[in-house]
């Protein structure tokens, strides 16, 4: 009836219906998470032990209600209270994205090999700048892998050790770790950009960095801007957290509470917490529809 | 045909206009331009037509100084070409889609300001009217401060014109103005271009050939990257665009490939996932 393809892979395809590669990739994967998980200690059945089970029920026997005295929420000073620490969480998150963007934008620009030497800013260039441009590239990728690869909260400890506790401390750590974070999607973004608009700019005679921000930069300042938006709404959970390490915020009631197993407390923290991240969402993909 | 043609219009100083002396260029391995030898002179209309591939693009390029030949010189008037000599229109696309027409075609002349004058011009103009009175070179004064994003293919080409008008360049080089465009703004972007020029020198790259021969004086054919035929467009064959567009179907690598439907064959399929 229907001629039967009779090609040099017929038999395979008939056999497995996949080809080796997806086969290969199937059975990679598989193995990949079989070892993460072994090193991972991954073991249902902690998850139904005894003990974990006892735990679980005080958490919500003594977790509901949540606490919501008047002196638990709102403190006895202006500077104290869980609701404090909410706006504080917040404040820390927006400084904190602000000094990050500040520290990124030139580091995103130095780390772009679009800008230091590569593309059509430098179709006739030295070689010597070339090189100088390429130094450069590198040197401050690096600087941005570093940054970014020190966790938020162990930044926070460092600022606290240097420099006390409090929120400042929380400030820097998220501005250090985030310009890492963002220097490296802002330098990957204006790496695919559309050459030949940078090209038409820079054919006019303008200099490198005119061409730059006339041709290269307008390309992409909405997806930065929305990437941004994100990033803040990230930085949020990080400052959640900060407090474990005394950088301010709600963190500390969430440390405090665990701690002295004032469950009733915690339910209010975490509630606290996830009120704050869902709020800044929801703010933020406004404000991201609103670039568009 | 076939031969590598080298014009010598009669009557004209040699190393006067834009003249292209045994140029090749190379991207990696492939060459884009071959030995090419033209010379073009002041107040000419040359189109460069051809099949996709033949290293037009490229030629305006190399004409605009964007590219820097591997072997021979391109040169105008017997210097190296400048940002003031010869100019490129880019495409529609290339402008920035998020800024105004003003903001764009301010963008090209940057080159002309002060180092601080040019970071704000675009942004924050002031002094818009050169880039005015080019829009309105192209009938679009009153689209001025409209983001490029909302205008029409036909009025981001003529934006592209005005931007590359800023130059004040004595040879305009446009590459396929055309392109994307529905046939009654095609006709008006050729119309609007060559209005908006005097004397200057006019290169385009165009797909559509009838374009090339009504509007323009001069042709040039082009495939693999070698000049087939270089005629006044009155002059042009038929047998001629038949041979410049069958040598770009043939070219290297296109021919002798099957295309899996032969059952037939006792020859294994190749198999093209």
């Amino acid at each position: 009836m229907s001629e039967k393809y009779s090609g040099p892979d017929a038999a395979q395809h008939a056999a497995t219906g996949l080809s080796k590669r997806q086969l290969t990739t199937l059975l990679g994967g598989c193995v990949i998470l079989a070892a993460a998980a072994w090193i991972a200690e991954v073991d249902p059945m902690a998850l139904l032990a005894a003990g974990a089970r006892e735990q679980m029920a005080a958490f919500v026997a003594e977790g509901i209600p949540p606490e919501t005295s008047r002196e638990y929420l709102l403190g006895r000073s202006l500077r104290d209270g869980l609701l404090w620490a909410v706006v504080e969480t917040l404040a820390i998150s927006v400084v904190g994205t602000t000094l990050a963007v500040a520290l990124a934008v030139p580091l995103g620009l130095t780390s772009a090999a679009t800008v230091t030497h590569r593309g059509p800013l430098y179709r006739n260039a030295s070689a010597g700048r070339i090189t100088v441009g390429r130094g450069l590239y590198h040197a401050s990728r690096t600087v941005l892998s570093f940054l970014r690869s020190v966790p938020g909260i162990v930044w926070g400890f460092l600022f606290v050790t240097a420099i006390g506790l409090g929120p400042f401390a929380g400030v820097l750590a998220l501005a250090v770790h985030n310009a890492g974070v963002l220097g490296k999607l802002y330098a990957d973004f204006l790496e695919d950009t559309d050459p030949m608009t940078t090209e038409a700019v820079a054919g006019s005679g303008a200099t490198r960095l005119q061409a730059v921000c006339h041709g290269m930069v307008p390309q992409v300042t909405p997806t930065i801007a929305s990437y941004t938006l994100y990033r803040w709404e990230c930085t949020i959970r990080s400052a959640a957290i900060l407090g474990f390490v005394g950088a301010g915020g709600v963190g500390y009631y969430l440390v405090i509470t665990i701690q002295r197993l004032q469950y009733g407390k915690l339910s209010t923290a975490i509630l606290a917490v996830f009120a704050l991240v869902v709020t800044s969402d929801w703010l933020g993909s406004r404000l991201r529809t609103r670039l568009g | 045909m076939r031969n590598k043609h080298t014009a010598q219009p009669e009557g004209k100083q040699s190393g006067q206009g834009l003249v292209f002396d045994s140029v090749t260029k190379r991207f990696g391995g492939k060459v884009a331009v071959r030995d090419v030898s033209l010379k073009l002179d002041a107040g000419e209309r040359v189109a460069v037509i051809g099949p996709s591939g033949a290293g037009k693009t490229t030629l305006l390029r190399l004409a605009a100084g964007a590219l820097q030949p591997d072997v021979g010189t391109v040169r105008f008037d017997g210097s190296n070409i400048t940002g003031s000599t010869a100019t490129l229109a880019y495409q529609g696309e290339t402008l920035v889609d998020r800024r105004t027409a003003l903001s764009n075609v301010l963008a090209g002349r940057l080159g002309a300001l002060s180092w601080l004058r040019g970071f704000i011009e675009p942004l924050l103009p002031k002094h818009p009217e050169p880039a005015l009175e080019r829009l309105d070179a192209v009938g679009l004064v009153d689209r001025a401060d409209v983001p490029v994003k909302s205008l029409s293919a036909g009025e981001r080409q003529r934006v592209a014109f005005a931007r590359a008008l800023m130059q004040d360049a004595e040879v305009m080089l446009a590459d396929e103005p055309t392109a994307n465009l529905d046939p009654s703004s095609r006709r008006n972007v050729i119309d609007v271009l060559d209005a908006a020029l005097d004397g200057e020198l006019l290169v385009t790259v165009l797909h559509e050939v009838d374009l090339a021969l009504e509007h323009f004086d001069r042709i040039v054919g082009m495939a693999d990257g070698r000049v087939r035929f270089d005629t006044p467009a009155q002059a042009v064959a038929d047998d001629q665009l038949d041979a410049l567009f069958a040598a770009g179907a043939s070219t290297p690598g296109t021919d002798g490939e099957r295309t899996g439907t032969e059952k037939e064959s006792d020859v294994p399929v190749p198999r093209y996932v």
